[in-house]
C-alpha cells in the first residue's frame, strides 16, 4: 500500500523530483538519443510497412521545424520525450489507474494495467504515447540484446518515455549498499548518458546545488506548451538566436 | 356509449388485437431470408472481431496520433440512436400526446437495442477486452478500484444505467400484452408468456400500479437520456484537445441524440409497415408528425453546429485552428458539407415544406439524417485527432476492412434484433392501442 | 375463497357498480376489478394510496449517497494522484453520483411496483376467468351466506338505466366458484 498521505497535494517530502533540462543550444538532432533509449528500454522497430501507416514508436523524438527560405534557413531541433507532467491530463482520463503520478514526480505507466482504451494516448498534448499495434518479435540473435531489467510489453498496452524508472531504481540500490544518500549525476536515463554534445540533464529538482535545478532556474528555461497548465517537469533551454 | 357504438368499438378492438397478433405469427420465406442475411453480417463482424483480437489491435486502421476511429464514431452514433424511444415514449408520455401509442414500443425496443450494440463498442474498441471487468468496482485482493474520476468510468455507469431503466421501460408496459399472448396459447408456449408476464391478471390493483410506474420511470428516465449522452459528450470535452474541449459538447450531443433517435425511429416505422403490413396503424399523420419533429430537432442542431463552429473560428486560437480547418475545408470539406446538407438542407426542404411531405419523404429525410449523423460523429472524433497541438505529430486516418466488417455487423445486429422481436412480442401495444377513426 | 363474478360490457358501469357496492356496505376489500385495457377512472373504493414515488425517492438518495460514501472512502484507502487532482473531487465524483442516483430512482419505482402490484406474489390470486375485450370482471369475494345478499345488489345495479335508457349489461354468475 502506497504511504504517501496526501497524494493530491505536491509532496512535501524529501524524496527526489525527476526533472530534465534540454539545451536547445546544444542539441545537433543527431537522434543518438533516440537510438538510445529504443535499446535501452527494447522499443521494437515498426518496419517501413508499419511506419508509413503512422506506426513508428520513438519514446523520445526530435521534432525538426525549418524556418525561413534557402539560403536564410534556420533548423530548429526539439527533442521531446515523456514531460511528466505536475498536471499531466493523461491520467485522470484512464479508468484502471494504469497511469498516475508516483511520489517523486513520475508519471507511471503500469502496462500489466493498461486495458488498451488509449484516452490517454489521445489526451497527451505531447503525443508521446504509443501503443503496441502487435505484440513485439526480435529475430534471433536480436533477441540477446533485450535489457533484462526492463519489460517487454505484450499486444495493446500504451507505453512512453519513463524517465528510466529501472535506471532511477537501480542508483537508488546502489547507493542503498554503499549506505549513502542519491547523490546528483548518479541517475543517468540513456538518453541523457548517450547525447554527445550533453545537452540534456536529468536529476532532482528540488535539490539547489544539482546541475538540473541550476539549469531551471538559469534565465533560458521554457517549457512546452506551458499555457495548457500541464506543468511540465522537461525544462528547455532557449536556443541563442 | 350506445349499445350498437360499443359493440363495433368491441370488434374493431378484437380485429386490431387480431390483426397484431397475427404478425406474430408464422415466418415467410422473405423474413427467414432476412434472418439468415442478418445472421451471416453479424458472424462475419464476430470473425472479424476475432481476428482483431488474435492478430493484434494492428489490424485497424489507427494509428498515432488517432488513437480512436470509427469504433468510437460508431459508438456514439449508436447511443445517440438510442434516445429514439425516450423521446417518443417518455415525453410524449409525459406530454399526453396519443398519436405516441402505436410507435411506443417500437421506439422503446430501438432504444434497449441500440443501447446493447453501442455497448458492445467499449469491449471491441478496447484492446485488452478480456480485462474490461477492471473497470467495474468490486472489492479484491489487490486493493486496486477503477478510476472514478475517468470519464470512461462514468459511461460505464451511465450506460449501464440507461439499459437497465430502458429495459424495465420496455418491459412494463409489454406484462399486459405478454397475459394477453399467454391466454391465447396453449401448452409451453402458454407457460411461456404466462412467466414473462408475471401472473398479471388485469387487476384494477395491477393496472393503476403499472400506470403509476410507466409515469415515474418516464420522468427518470427522461434525466437518465441527458445524463447519459452528456456523459458520452464528456468523453471529449474532459480532453484538453483542440476542437474538443467546449462547453457545448454535452447539450449539443444530447441534441444530436435525439435527433438521430426520430431519424431512426421514422426509418424503422417505415420498414415495419411495409414488412409487416402495418399500413393501416402506422398511418400518414405518424410520420408526418415525427417528421415535424424531425425538422424541429433538425433547426436545434443547425443552432449548436453553427455556434459552436462559429466560436471556433472567430476565437483564433492557434492550437484548435488547424483541426478546425481540416474539418470544414480541408481534406474532410467535402464530408463536412455534406453532413450539413443531410441533417439540415433535406429534411428542411422535404419536410418543412408542406406540398413535399409525405411519407416517402419523410423517410427520406431521416436516412440522409442518419448518414448526416454518422458523419457528424466522425468529424468530431477525427479530424481533432489528425491534428495535435505539435505539428510534428499530426497524423491521417482511414478505417480497414476489420472495421468496417464491424460497423457493418452493428447494422447487421441491430435487424437480426429486431427480426426476432417482432415475432416474440407484439409490435404495437394492444392494451394502448386506440382506434381514432372508427370508420374504416 | 369463494368468488360472485359479474361481467360488464361498459368499464365505466363497473366502476359505478363498485362504488355502489361499497356504499351499500360492501367491503371494499373484498372487491377486485379486472379489464385488459385500463380504467379511464377507477372506482373511489379501490383507489389505493401509494408509496412508490416516496420509496423512488428514498431510493434514489440511498443509491447516491452510499455511492459517494463508497468512492470517497476507497479513493481516500488508496491514493493514486491522477494529474494533480484531489483524490476526492467533488465534481467529478458527483458524475457517478447523479447516475448512481437516477438508477436507485429505478430500483425503488421496481420494487414499490413489484410490491404494490401484488404481482410475483403467487398465492391464492382470483382467477378473473375469461376477460372481456373492452369490458370489466367484477370478482367479488364473500361467502355463500354472504351471497345471498350482494347478488340482488348487483343485478340491480344490472338492470338500473344508463344515460342513453338503454340497460346496461352486467351478466352475473348464478354460482360462486
Amino acid at each position: 500500500m502506497p504511504d504517501n498521505k496526501e497524494a493530491g497535494e505536491r509532496p512535501a517530502d524529501p524524496s527526489p523530483q525527476w526533472a530534465m533540462a534540454i539545451d536547445l543550444d546544444r542539441c545537433t538532432g543527431c537522434e543518438a538519443c533516440v537510438v538510445a533509449c529504443s535499446a535501452e528500454n527494447n522499443v521494437p522497430v515498426a518496419g517501413p510497412d508499419q511506419a508509413a501507416l503512422g506506426r513508428a514508436k520513438h519514446w523520445i523524438r526530435i521534432d525538426r521545424y525549418y524556418e525561413g527560405e534557402f539560403p536564410n534557413v534556420k533548423v530548429r531541433h526539439r527533442p521531446v520525450l515523456c514531460q511528466h507532467c505536475d498536471e499531466a491530463p493523461c491520467e485522470p482520463v484512464c479508468p484502471v489507474y494504469a497511469t498516475y503520478q508516483n511520489a517523486e514526480g513520475l508519471n507511471v505507466q503500469v502496462y500489466n494495467r493498461c486495458i488498451g482504451t488509449r484516452y490517454c494516448a489521445n489526451n497527451c498534448p505531447y503525443s508521446v504515447r504509443f501503443f503496441t499495434w502487435f505484440a513485439p518479435e526480435w529475430e534471433e540473435p536480436l533477441d540477446l540484446q533485450l535489457n533484462p531489467d526492463v519489460s517487454v510489453r505484450p499486444a495493446g498496452v500504451v507505453e512512453k518515455c519513463t524517465f528510466c524508472a529501472h535506471r532511477i531504481k537501480r542508483a537508488k540500490l546502489t547507493a542503498d549498499e554503499e549506505g549513502r544518500p542519491l547523490r546528483d549525476g548518479d541517475v543517468q536515463p540513456a538518453c541523457v548518458q548517450s547525447c554527445p554534445a550533453e545537452a540534456m540533464t536529468f536529476g532532482d529538482q528540488t535539490d539547489p546545488d544539482s546541475k538540473v535545478a541550476r539549469a531551471i532556474s538559469s534565465g533560458r528555461s521554457e517549457q512546452l506548451l506551458p499555457e495548457l497548465g500541464t506543468k511540465p517537469r522537461v525544462f528547455y533551454l532557449k536556443k541563442a538566436d | 356509449m350506445t349499445t350498437e357504438a360499443r359493440l363495433r368499438a368491441e370488434a374493431d378492438h378484437a380485429r386490431v388485437r387480431n390483426d397484431l397478433l397475427a404478425r406474430m405469427a408464422g415466418a415467410s420465406g422473405r423474413y427467414l431470408a432476412a434472418v439468415a442475411l442478418c445472421g451471416a453480417v453479424v458472424a462475419w463482424a464476430l470473425f472479424a472481431w476475432a481476428y482483431q483480437i488474435r492478430e493484434g489491435f494492428g489490424q485497424t486502421g489507427l494509428q498515432r496520433p488517432v488513437y480512436w476511429g470509427v469504433y468510437i464514431v460508431s459508438f456514439v452514433f449508436w447511443i445517440g440512436i438510442s434516445h429514439a424511444g425516450t423521446l417518443i415514449s417518455a415525453i410524449l408520455r409525459l406530454t399526453g400526446a396519443g398519436w405516441r401509442k402505436p410507435v411506443t414500443r417500437a421506439a422503446e425496443a430501438i432504444t434497449v437495442f441500440c443501447l446493447l450494440i453501442g455497448g458492445l463498442f467499449p469491449l471491441i474498441h478496447i484492446s485488452r477486452p478480456w480485462l474490461f471487468y477492471w473497470m467495474l468496482p468490486y472489492p479484491n485482493e489487490r486493493y486496486l478500484w477503477p478510476n472514478f474520476r475517468s470519464p470512461l468510468f462514468w459511461d460505464l455507469a451511465a450506460i449501464l444505467t440507461y439499459l437497465a431503466g430502458s429495459a424495465i421501460f420496455l418491459y412494463l408496459p409489454l406484462i399486459p400484452d405478454l397475459a394477453e399472448i399467454a391466454d391465447r396459447s396453449s401448452g409451453l408456449k402458454r407457460k411461456a408468456y404466462r412467466a414473462l408476464s408475471l401472473g398479471w391478471t388485469g387487476s384494477s390493483r395491477q393496472w393503476q400500479a403499472l400506470e403509476r410506474s410507466m409515469q415515474l420511470m418516464a420522468l427518470v428516465i427522461l434525466a437518465i437520456a441527458v445524463s447519459v449522452h452528456s456523459v458520452v459528450a464528456s468523453d471529449f470535452s474532459m480532453s484538453v484537445n483542440p476542437a474538443w474541449h467546449s462547453t457545448i459538447f454535452a447539450p449539443y450531443f444530447v441534441v444530436g441524440a435525439i435527433f438521430s433517435g426520430i431519424a431512426a425511429l421514422v426509418v424503422v416505422m417505415a420498414v415495419l409497415r411495409k414488412l409487416m403490413r402495418l399500413e393501416n396503424y402506422l398511418r400518414e399523420e405518424h410520420f408526418s408528425k415525427l417528421g415535424k419533429l424531425l425538422v424541429l430537432m433538425s433547426l436545434v442542431w443547425l443552432y449548436f453546429t453553427f455556434s459552436e463552429h462559429l466560436t471556433a473560428w472567430y476565437g483564433n486560437r492557434p492550437l484548435e485552428m488547424p483541426a478546425l480547418h481540416l474539418k470544414e475545408r480541408g481534406a474532410y470539406g467535402a464530408l463536412f458539407w455534406a453532413m450539413v446538407a443531410c441533417n439540415f438542407a433535406l429534411p428542411f426542404v422535404l419536410v418543412g415544406i408542406r406540398r413535399l411531405r409525405s411519407i416517402p419523404t419523410v423517410v427520406a429525410s431521416s436516412v440522409a439524417v442518419l448518414a448526416g449523423m454518422w458523419l457528424e460523429r466522425f468529424l468530431i472524433v477525427v479530424p481533432t485527432l489528425q491534428r495535435p497541438a505539435l505539428p510534428a505529430a499530426w497524423g491521417a486516418y482511414a478505417p480497414s476492412w476489420v472495421e468496417v466488417s464491424i460497423g457493418a455487423g452493428t447494422f447487421a445486429a441491430m435487424a437480426l434484433l429486431y427480426l426476432l422481436f417482432v415475432k416474440a412480442f407484439p409490435i404495437i401495444a394492444i392494451w394502448e392501442y386506440e382506434d381514432e377513426a372508427p370508420a374504416s | 375463497m369463494k368468488h360472485l363474478r359479474a361481467e360488464f360490457d361498459d368499464p365505466a358501469a363497473a366502476a359505478a357498480a363498485v362504488d355502489a357496492l361499497a356504499a351499500a356496505g360492501v367491503d371494499p376489500r373484498a372487491m377486485e376489478l379486472y379489464s385488459r385495457r385500463p380504467l379511464e377512472r377507477y372506482p373511489d373504493a379501490l383507489r389505493r394510496r401509494s408509496f412508490q414515488s416516496l420509496g423512488a425517492v428514498a431510493c434514489a438518495i440511498a443509491a447516491g449517497v452510499g455511492a459517494t460514501a463508497l468512492m470517497a472512502w476507497i479513493q481516500r484507502d488508496y491514493p493514486l494522484n491522477t494529474g494533480g487532482m484531489p483524490i476526492v473531487s467533488g465534481w467529478s465524483t458527483g458524475v457517478v453520483t447523479l447516475e448512481m442516483t437516477l438508477a436507485g430512482a429505478v430500483l425503488g419505482i421496481c420494487v414499490v411496483l413489484l410490491w404494490e402490484s401484488g404481482l410475483l406474489s403467487g398465492g391464492a390470486k382470483a382467477d378473473p376467468k375469461g376477460l372481456p375485450d373492452r369490458g370489466a370482471v367484477l370478482l367479488v369475494s364473500c361467502s355463500r351466506r354472504e351471497a345471498a345478499t350482494v347478488k340482488p345488489l348487483l343485478d340491480g345495479l344490472g338492470a338500473a338505466p344508463s344515460d342513453e335508457a338503454q340497460p346496461a349489461a352486467a351478466t352475473v354468475s348464478d354460482n360462486l366458484y
